[in-house]
């Protein structure tokens, strides 16, 4: 006999009750699967272009399959006006401010009939600049003096990469918070978007969203000139869709690398090798420096490593970038770690009113899901089930909270209600405190 | 291999529920016995085995297949049982208010998997190998996954793999020396 047979020849024997007991749960978890989830959505889904395609067809859809939650009380908003009222949208724009009121990130978009993104251009003070003219994506280097020209179908830019998926998730789950509520001296509503993590403001002349959290949003259109390439005094321009690399500077080739390395970082961080993960997204952040995501998991690696001032660091220019209440629940953990639990608390107060949602609106963790997971952005790994998010996310606030009221994943959320509510309550308190 | 293709077939279109039921059948115990020897904790194991699975359900009407079928489950479980241990070590960490961290109430009434002497013999084996090596030698022998297939899960050259295969074996021969002749 040898080693290799005596592992194969090791057997197993199972407990055929719990056998069958976990096979009937499984079946019935296939039978919502096979309901709940038509071919074409997933095959849509993947295509990485055409995710505002499937906003627009999502929205149509919204319209004729519209099944909302609470019909017993009629209120005189409903969110399906807002995603009606959306499917007309031809030009988006869209405003964020720093402290001072001056502006941090202006976006517009121009959409197809077909809901895809024709055009779009990011201007980001002080130095980043793109313009998606319908053929060809130009990004400005303004510290490198150069622009360089993709071919569209290379280099996209959006405003949120699965737009498709978060309007669903509007449609299906946004909840009316308070209508005729009063902002900038009009009457508004106030909505929760759960898996943005976002509140909004709903225009209720329009029924279109006035904000979307941080972001201020209209709808003219713009001038013609927005969303034309041009040539700044003094610029090189590269082409890098030409097959000739005889003309693009080395920083640009290297610049290529910066995005394998994003690639493997992220594979080095599931691995476990936190030290090469640092390394990797530290190589990433140095070139990319609005790579919010880039930042996020670099703390995370430094986290993991037991360094917990860079940690916070990093998380803190996470937060800069992107006000993501995952990277703030994170740096409440690092600032924890350290002992000051003044700022860990400060942190984990912007987390929490949103992980306790997600107890009931599992969506509403999907960026926690994310952060602690960048394997699902690769599509390598299916999404979690709705039981086992709400369970990982009572482990993270039994974490924050020293609490634990005795959740069991192996029950369903309905079976758990007393828990739920057990943990509603508990930051009820805490907040009245 | 065939009958596996033919059950993906089946189990993306007509009688994908009988389908379903034979991979479960032909497959539970095999990633019950990895989840095991990775984790060395038995309920845990248990629960990564029903996640891999309930994955794997809500694939179905499009599931698309380029290697094998059991290779393809004992990465979606090693990768389970990682992001476990990822998470156990990250709850160790942290304790805010100096709490007490509950481990995650992941108990069943009844245990899945009953123990056998043999069985627990080579659990311990495997559990007093570095990981990266136990993952090898359990991917390999009882996963039947390919040193190339393992050496990109791990992220490392195939040689890497070879040597974890091959001091994760010497060290679990000289563990069971006196109870395996080699």
């Amino acid at each position: 006999m040898n080693i290799k047979r005596f592992i194969k020849n090791t057997k197993i024997k199972t407990n055929p009750a719990v056998n069958d007991a976990v096979l009937n749960g499984l079946l019935e978890t296939f039978d919502k699967s096979k309901a709940a989830r038509p071919n074409t959505w997933r095959i849509i889904m993947k295509s990485r272009i055409t995710k505002l395609a499937v906003a627009a067809v999502l929205l149509i859809a919204a319209v004729l399959t519209i099944t909302f939650l609470d019909k017993s009380v009629a209120p005189a908003y409903a969110i399906e006006q807002t995603v009606e009222a959306m499917k007309n949208v031809r030009f988006l724009h869209l405003v964020s401010y720093n402290e001072t009121g001056e502006i941090k990130d202006e976006r517009w978009i121009e959409l197809g009939f077909d809901g895809h993104q024709v055009k779009y251009r990011q201007d980001t003070p002080p130095d980043f600049l793109v313009i998606e003219d319908g053929k060809t994506t130009a990004v400005y280097y303004k510290n490198k003096r150069t622009v360089v020209l993709h071919n569209k179908e290379n280099c996209q830019y959006q405003w949120i990469g699965p737009l498709g998926a978060f309007l669903e998730n509007l449609r299906q789950k946004g909840k009316i918070i308070k209508e005729n509520v009063e902002y900038n001296g009009q009457k508004v509503h106030l909505i929760s978007w759960p898996m943005m993590n976002v509140d909004c403001y709903i225009d209720p002349a329009t029924n279109l969203p006035l904000t979307v959290g941080a972001y201020h949003l209209s709808y003219e259109q713009p001038d013609d000139s927005i969303f034309t390439i041009f040539t700044p005094k003094d610029y090189n321009v590269v082409n890098a869709a030409s097959s000739d690399t005889t003309n693009v500077p080395n920083w640009l080739k290297e610049q290529k690398q910066i995005f394998d390395n994003f690639e493997l970082a992220k594979d080095a961080l599931i691995m476990g090798n936190y030290s090469k993960a640092s390394a990797l997204f530290e190589s990433v952040v140095q070139i990319e420096v609005r790579h919010n995501w880039a930042w996020f998991w670099l703390g995370t690696s430094y986290y993991e490593l037991g360094k917990y001032d860079l940690a916070i660091k990093n998380f803190t220019k996470a937060i800069d970038l992107v006000d993501g209440v995952y990277a703030y629940y994170a740096r409440g953990l690092a600032y924890a770690s350290m002992g000051d639990k003044e700022m860990a608390q400060k942190d984990f107060n912007k987390a929490l009113p949103w992980m306790i949602q997600s107890l009931r609106e599992p969506s509403a963790a999907s960026m926690f899901e994310y952060a602690d997971n960048p394997r699902y952005s690769n599509g390598n790994e299916t999404p979690p089930q709705e039981s086992q998010i709400v369970s990982r996310m009572i482990n993270r606030l039994k974490l924050i909270s020293g609490q634990n009221f005795n959740y069991d994943p192996n029950l369903s959320l309905e079976e758990n209600e007393t828990v739920i509510s057990a943990w509603e309550n508990w930051f009820k308190t805490t907040q009245n405190k | 291999m065939l009958e596996d293709k033919l059950l993906i077939w089946k189990f993306n279109r007509g009688s994908s529920k009988d389908a379903f039921c034979q991979i479960y059948e032909k497959y539970r115990d095999d990633l019950l016995r990895i989840a095991v020897g990775l984790l060395n904790q038995t309920a845990t194991a248990e629960d990564v085995v029903q996640e891999v699975f309930t994955d794997f359900v809500s694939l179905v009407g499009d599931f698309k297949l380029t290697g094998h079928l059991k290779g393809y489950l004992a990465v979606c479980t090693a990768n389970k049982a990682r992001n476990v241990i990822r998470s156990q070590n990250r709850q160790r960490i942290i304790s805010l208010d100096d709490c007490e961290i509950d481990p995650p109430d992941y108990k069943r009434p009844e245990q899945w998997i009953i123990s056998n002497e043999q069985f627990n013999r080579l659990t311990n084996a495997f559990n007093q190998l570095p990981y990266e090596q136990k993952e090898a030698v359990i991917l390999h022998v009882q996963g039947d996954m390919k040193f190339r297939a393992i050496a990109k899960l791990q992220d490392v050259s195939i040689k890497t793999v070879q040597s974890r295969y091959q001091y994760g074996i010497t060290k679990l021969r000289s563990i069971l020396n006196n109870e395996v002749q080699i």
